[in-house]
């Protein structure tokens, strides 16, 4: 609960001490920014002054082509709607599935739930390359590969999601749910309509990483399709990458524009209900 | 409600329509795995468009399988899986044709509808064997080569249209490019440098040196003999006595090339296109074989091949039509200008298209000559990843000056060889 309360606004900061916070801040951001504005410079370079001495920030000659040449050098927009699809749909599944697990093994007691617990934990410190084969061999077994299913199923249930959502909810008090469960809540009612808006900022945090892994996953995908129409947009990106000579770095960094473009477009959104959920979860503090 | 209901049956219907092969035509469908990006891969894609415009009974499937390594993570999964294509163009091919799931385009290379083979370079089909055998159809190679920067070379007083021939002119060149230009007391322009595969270039010296990598029979890796050493001794020399070369900056040396920091670069012939672009005419580039060591010059080729799997008699065949079209004489021309690899025919070089591209790009002239004069295949081994990986870790003791090239070459060797121990057999 502490946590939760040091987040509230910081009133006593002196002008001297937050001006210094702010200018490391500013100094922060600038080290963050750098290389997306090196991306978007590159990609509207020619290639001739992508390398030269003194770096080139602002092309001389701006070539905005670059953009729709990505755009036609892969089939992009299929690419686009298989990683929304895949993206999308692994996350709402990582959090509706991760949130109902989680609160089960928060609050729910039953046989067996901390080697269960323990079980999934486990299941992070496996690295993805010794999982690999064997989870394309039971794509393959099921005949899967190729298909959506084995793009999305086997990222359903994730134990990151669990793990941040379980921890979150044990610092919730519990007698929130004893005060709903007089109130006539089910637990089914009381998780929907108190724990669930409570666990904003945790949700959104779940959701973010969820997606962001999603959307940059490149070896799954690639392993586990083989027709260009079910490929996702990191596999596109790779179009691009030469193995001995002709990487086409301007065209690189154009797609690499509206690749990231929905990502940014999530956390801005997302960034809302972070802020959102801080204040509701500091007025109950 | 009832009429979502019909929508989605009507979806449903038409999804199912659409996966039920239509009779009548009888098209076969070939599904082709290539792992080239960038130009190259649009160049195998366009080439797969026009086989199936010339071919109105194959259907062609390109599928682009990402970089060498991803590739071959997708080869093991899919032979595990049973799920192989019917071709690729792959890495270490050889090695995955003889697998249970592969096959040798021998019986088709031979057969009614053949080739000449005498017509492919012999050093091709050796880089294309297993144990002796041919399983795999040449395709996109490349050998490593010196690019230089004759501006610099005016500079510096060297002659640009004499490139250095031996390792000694090779340090005497360098050591009059290395400079420090604004006299801040760092060196600012390098005599030379590699670019990445730091392994390629020491395989280079090592064949220069009359050394080899690995025993034929692929039992034991021998880069750790005398010959071995004494090459990784002159890279040493090159970095740490004569301080010609920056240690450990080979992931940036075609930038420093390119922007004109650095007079020689060793890098692959495949990458000639690429580093014309990116000079953008701001300096004159010369290409020249690597320079002669002690028993003359040699390098070792690299690059990818068409790979067979095991599917039907018809398959294969079709599968065959495909190999040998890519590599007809024309088409091996089209591919070479087009992305600068090496034709791997003698007819293709013969041909109109291919000489008048060297006639307008006569720095292309360098690598085929280097292929015919002095490029050889090394074996193809299970264990090449460790290899490399251990050698360009040795390379990367002794450039620091972590380790003598001796005991830096033989850990790697052992290393290596530990692994080969528990091949299967």
């Amino acid at each position: 609960m502490n946590r939760l309360v040091a987040v509230a606004p910081l009133p006593t900061l002196r002008t001297g001490r937050r001006a210094v916070i702010h200018l490391l801040l500013l100094g922060g951001a600038a080290l963050m920014i750098f290389p997306f504005i090196w991306m978007i410079s590159t990609s509207l370079k020619d290639i001739g002054e992508v390398f030269t001495v003194a770096p080139k920030w602002i092309p001389s000659v701006l070539r905005f082509d670059n953009y729709a040449a990505a755009w036609r050098a892969a089939p992009f927009g299929r690419f686009y709607l298989n990683s929304i699809i895949v993206a999308v749909a692994v996350t709402l599944s990582q959090l509706t599935l991760g949130a109902l697990a989680a609160y089960a093994f928060a609050r729910l007691q039953f046989p067996g739930k901390d080697a269960l617990f323990l079980l999934f934990l486990g299941t992070m410190m496996i690295p993805d390359q010794i999982t690999m084969i064997p989870a394309f061999l039971l794509m393959s077994w099921l005949k899967w590969t190729n298909t959506y299913y084995a793009l999305i199923v086997p990222n359903m249930v994730g134990a990151f999601g669990i793990f941040l959502l379980r921890q979150f909810f044990l610092t919730l008090p519990r007698e929130l749910e004893d005060a709903a469960k007089i109130d006539g809540c089910s637990r089914l009612t009381f998780f929907r309509l108190v724990l669930l808006p409570l666990s904003k900022p945790a949700l959104a945090a779940v959701g973010i990483f969820t997606f962001l892994h999603n959307w940059n996953s490149y070896l799954w995908p690639l392993i586990v399709t083989s027709t260009t129409s079910m490929r996702t947009l990191p596999v596109g990106l790779r179009f691009f990458v030469a193995q001995e000579g002709a990487t086409q770095w301007t065209l690189l960094m154009a797609a690499s524009v509206f690749v990231m473009a929905p990502v940014l477009l999530v956390f801005l959104l997302a960034q809302r209900y972070f802020i959102e959920g801080v204040s509701i979860t500091g007025l109950k503090g | 409600m009832r009429a979502v209901r019909v929508v989605l049956v009507l979806a449903l219907v038409v999804l199912v329509a659409g996966v039920v092969p239509t009779r009548g035509q009888q098209r076969m469908n070939l599904q082709f795995w290539y792992s080239l990006g960038g130009l190259d891969g649009q160049v195998v894609a366009e080439m797969v468009n026009k086989f199936d415009a010339e071919h109105p009974d194959i259907v062609v499937e390109g599928v682009f399988t990402g970089s060498y390594p991803d590739t071959a993570r997708k080869v093991i999964a899919a032979l595990a899986a049973k799920t192989a294509p019917d071709l690729g163009l792959i890495p270490a091919g050889p090695l995955w044709a003889s697998q249970k799931g592969g096959t040798s385009i021998l019986p088709y290379a031979r057969g009614p509808n053949g080739i000449d083979m005498r017509d492919v370079f012999e050093v091709f089909w050796e880089y294309n064997s297993y144990q002796g055998q041919v399983y795999t159809m040449p395709f996109n190679n490349s050998v490593p080569l010196m690019y230089y920067n004759k501006d610099l070379f005016k500079k510096a007083g060297l002659d640009p249209n004499r490139p250095p021939a031996t390792w000694e002119e090779l340090v005497r060149y360098a050591r009059a490019l290395t400079r420090d230009v604004n006299a801040d007391g760092r060196i600012d322009q390098w005599g030379l440098n590699m670019h990445g595969g730091k392994h390629w270039y020491f395989e280079g010296f090592l064949y220069q040196n009359g050394g080899r990598y690995i025993t034929s029979d692929t039992s034991r890796v021998i880069f750790d003999s005398p010959a071995g050493v004494e090459a990784l001794q002159f890279w040493s020399d090159l970095v740490r006595r004569h301080k010609v070369m920056p240690p450990g900056e080979q992931a940036i040396a075609s930038r420093q090339f390119v922007t004109g920091q650095l007079g020689m670069l060793f890098r692959s012939s495949g990458g000639l296109a690429s580093l014309l672009r990116e000079i953008g005419g701001r300096f004159e580039l010369g290409a020249a074989p690597l320079p002669a060591g002690p028993k003359g010059r040699a390098v070792t080729i690299g690059g990818a091949m068409l790979v067979m799997f095991e599917t039907t008699r018809e398959r294969q065949q079709a599968a065959w039509e495909l190999i040998k079209w890519m590599t007809e004489p024309l088409n091996a021309a089209e591919w070479a200008t087009k992305t600068g690899y090496i034709p791997i025919r003698r007819s293709a070089i013969r041909t109109a298209r291919y000489q008048e591209f060297l006639a307008a790009n006569p720095l292309y002239r360098v690598a085929p000559e280097v292929v015919r004069d002095h490029g050889y295949a090394k074996p193809q081994y299970w264990e090449i990843g460790t290899a490399d990986e251990a050698v360009q870790q040795a390379i990367e003791q002794v450039e620091f000056g972590r380790a003598t090239p001796e005991a830096a070459l033989r850990g790697a060797a052992a290393k290596v060889n530990a692994e080969i121990k528990q091949r299967p057999q």
